[in-house]
C-alpha cells in the first residue's frame, strides 16, 4: 500500500498557485497534514480524492497513475470533505444506503455496515430523523460514517473535527487511532491537538509547499532546548511579542507566563519541554523567514 | 445486477429528496386544483359557444392540454436543477470521489426527473377520474 505524490502543483483560474511542487510518499499509518488556513491543504485533499486535477506533477496509488486511472483509487477511497453536505430530506439510513450503493456495496453488506457505523458514530437513536434537523456535529458524524462505508484503504478526512464538541472530538480521535493499521489515513487540519493525538507522521504545509515531513518525535526534537517559560509584566507583553516568537500566554497572579520559542533564552526564563504546537509554530516561522524548518 | 441496484438507489435518493420538500407538496396541491378547475368547468375550452360533454374523452383531452402546460412550465422549474442541487448540498464532492460513471449519474438524474414529473401527471390523472364521477355529467 503506497501513495506517492510527486511534484504536484495546482494553479487556480485566477493564476495564483495553491500548490507548488508538493512531494510526499506515504505508507500505512496516520499522516497529520498541518498548516494554516489557505496553505493549500484542501486543494491537496481534492487532488488526492480525484475531484481536482493537478496542473503539474503526478499522484500514484500502488504504482498506478491516479489521473489516468482514478477508479482504481476511488474503489478503496473514503473521503470526508471539509464542507460535507447531505440531502436534508433523507434520513441517515437512506442517505448511507444511497452512498453505499454508489460505492459498490451489495445490499446485505451495506445494511450490516450502516448498522455498525451508526452505532460507532453514536447516531443509532436518530437514524430515522431527517438529516436537515441534525446539528452540525451530527452531520459531521454522518460524514465520518459515509467515509468508512467501504472500509477504505485510503481515508482522507479534511478538517474532520470542525463543529464537533469536545467529547465528540475525543471520540473521533480515538476512532481514527483505532482505524489506523493496514490503511493510510490522511488527516488534514489546522488544530495541532487533533494531530498530536493520532498522527504517526506529520507533514507541515504553508503557502502551497511542503515545509517539513517527519515523525512527531523528530519535530519535537527540532525545538528541544528552544522553548522557554518567561514571566513578564502585562505592560511588557507587547514588547516581548515583538522581540520573540511566543506560542502561548497565560495570565497568573505574578504576571503573564509566556511560552517563548528562541535559540537563546530571555533573561530569567526557564526551559520547558516542547509541545507539538511549539514545533509547528517554530517550523512555520522559520519557513516564513526563509530558513530551513 | 449491481448496476441496477446503484441506479435504483441514485434515482430513489434524488426522488425522495425532492418529493419531501414543501414546495413539491404545494406543486401537487396546485396540480389537484388544476384538475378540479378543469373537471368543474372553471378552466374550459370553448369552440365558439360550444363545449364538450364532461365524459372521459372530453375530460381526458382537457387534462392533456392542462397537463402539458403545467408540466412544461411548473414541472420544468421543479426538475431543472438536478445537478446543481448536488453542488449546492455539497453531496457532489462525495459522489465525484466514487467510481460511479458520469453516464450512470446523468441517467439516474434523468430517471429521477421522469419519476417526479410522472408523479405530477398521476395526481392530475387520478384527480380527473375522481372529479368526472363527482360532476356526474356523463359517466362514459
Amino acid at each position: 500500500m503506497k501513495l506517492v505524490i510527486d511534484k504536484v502543483s495546482k494553479r487556480h483560474r485566477g493564476g495564483n498557485w495553491a500548490l507548488r511542487e508538493f512531494s510526499l510518499e506515504l505508507g500505512a499509518g496516520v499522516l497529520g497534514l498541518l498548516g494554516p488556513n489557505g496553505a493549500g491543504k484542501t486543494t491537496l485533499m481534492s487532488i488526492l480524492a480525484t475531484i481536482t486535477r493537478a496542473t503539474a506533477g503526478s499522484v500514484t496509488w500502488n504504482g498506478t497513475g491516479v489521473a489516468s486511472n482514478p477508479d482504481g483509487l476511488r474503489a478503496v477511497l473514503g473521503f470526508l470533505p471539509q464542507d460535507f453536505g447531505v440531502y436534508p430530506n433523507l434520513n441517515a439510513v437512506e442517505f448511507l444506503e444511497y452512498l453505499a450503493a454508489v460505492k459498490g456495496l451489495d445490499r446485505a453488506a451495506a445494511r450490516r455496515r450502516i448498522d455498525e457505523l451508526l452505532n460507532l458514530v453514536n447516531l443509532a437513536d436518530v437514524r430515522k430523523r431527517p438529516l436537515g434537523g441534525y446539528s452540525g456535529g451530527m452531520k459531521q458524524r454522518v460524514g465520518i460514517a459515509q467515509a468508512l462505508l467501504n472500509d477504505p484503504q485510503l481515508l482522507i478526512v479534511d478538517e474532520p473535527t470542525a463543529g464537533l464538541d469536545p467529547e465528540e472530538r475525543v471520540r473521533f480521535r480515538n476512532l481514527l487511532s483505532d482505524l489506523s493499521g493496514e490503511r493510510i489515513v490522511i488527516l488534514s487540519t489546522h488544530i495541532v491537538s487533533d494531530v498530536e493525538a493520532t498522527a504517526t507522521d506529520i507533514a507541515l504545509i504553508a503557502q502551497g509547499t511542503l515545509v517539513a515531513h517527519a515523525s512527531p518525535e523528530e519535530l519535537l526534537g527540532r525545538v528541544e532546548g528552544k522553548v522557554w517559560e518567561w514571566v513578564v509584566a502585562s505592560s511588557a507583553l507587547h514588547t516581548a511579542k515583538q522581540q520573540f516568537l511566543i506560542s502561548n500566554t497565560s495570565r497568573r497572579s505574578d504576571g503573564v507566563h509566556a511560552r517563548v520559542l528562541s535559540a537563546e533564552p530571555p533573561d530569567g526564563a526557564q526551559a520547558v519541554p516542547p509541545s507539538l504546537e511549539d514545533a509547528y509554530l517554530f517550523s512555520l516561522a522559520h519557513h516564513r523567514a526563509g530558513l530551513p524548518a | 445486477m449491481i448496476h441496477a441496484r446503484v441506479l435504483y438507489h441514485l434515482v430513489r435518493a434524488d426522488f425522495l429528496e425532492r418529493v419531501r420538500r414543501y414546495s413539491f407538496l404545494l406543486t401537487l396541491a396546485f396540480a389537484a386544483y388544476l384538475a378540479w378547475g378543469t373537471a368543474t368547468g372553471l378552466i374550459v375550452l370553448r369552440l365558439d359557444q360550444y363545449r364538450g360533454v364532461f365524459n372521459s374523452a372530453w375530460v381526458g383531452s382537457m387534462m392533456t392540454l392542462v397537463g402539458t402546460l403545467f408540466i412544461s412550465l411548473v414541472g420544468f422549474y421543479i426538475v431543472k436543477n438536478a445537478i446543481r442541487r448536488d453542488e449546492q448540498t455539497r453531496v457532489g464532492a462525495i459522489l465525484a470521489s466514487t467510481p460511479m460513471s458520469r453516464i450512470f449519474y446523468t441517467l439516474a438524474k434523468a430517471l429521477s426527473n421522469f419519476a417526479v414529473l410522472a408523479l405530477m401527471v398521476a395526481v392530475l390523472a387520478v384527480s380527473a377520474l375522481f372529479l368526472q364521477f363527482a360532476r356526474g355529467e356523463d359517466t362514459h
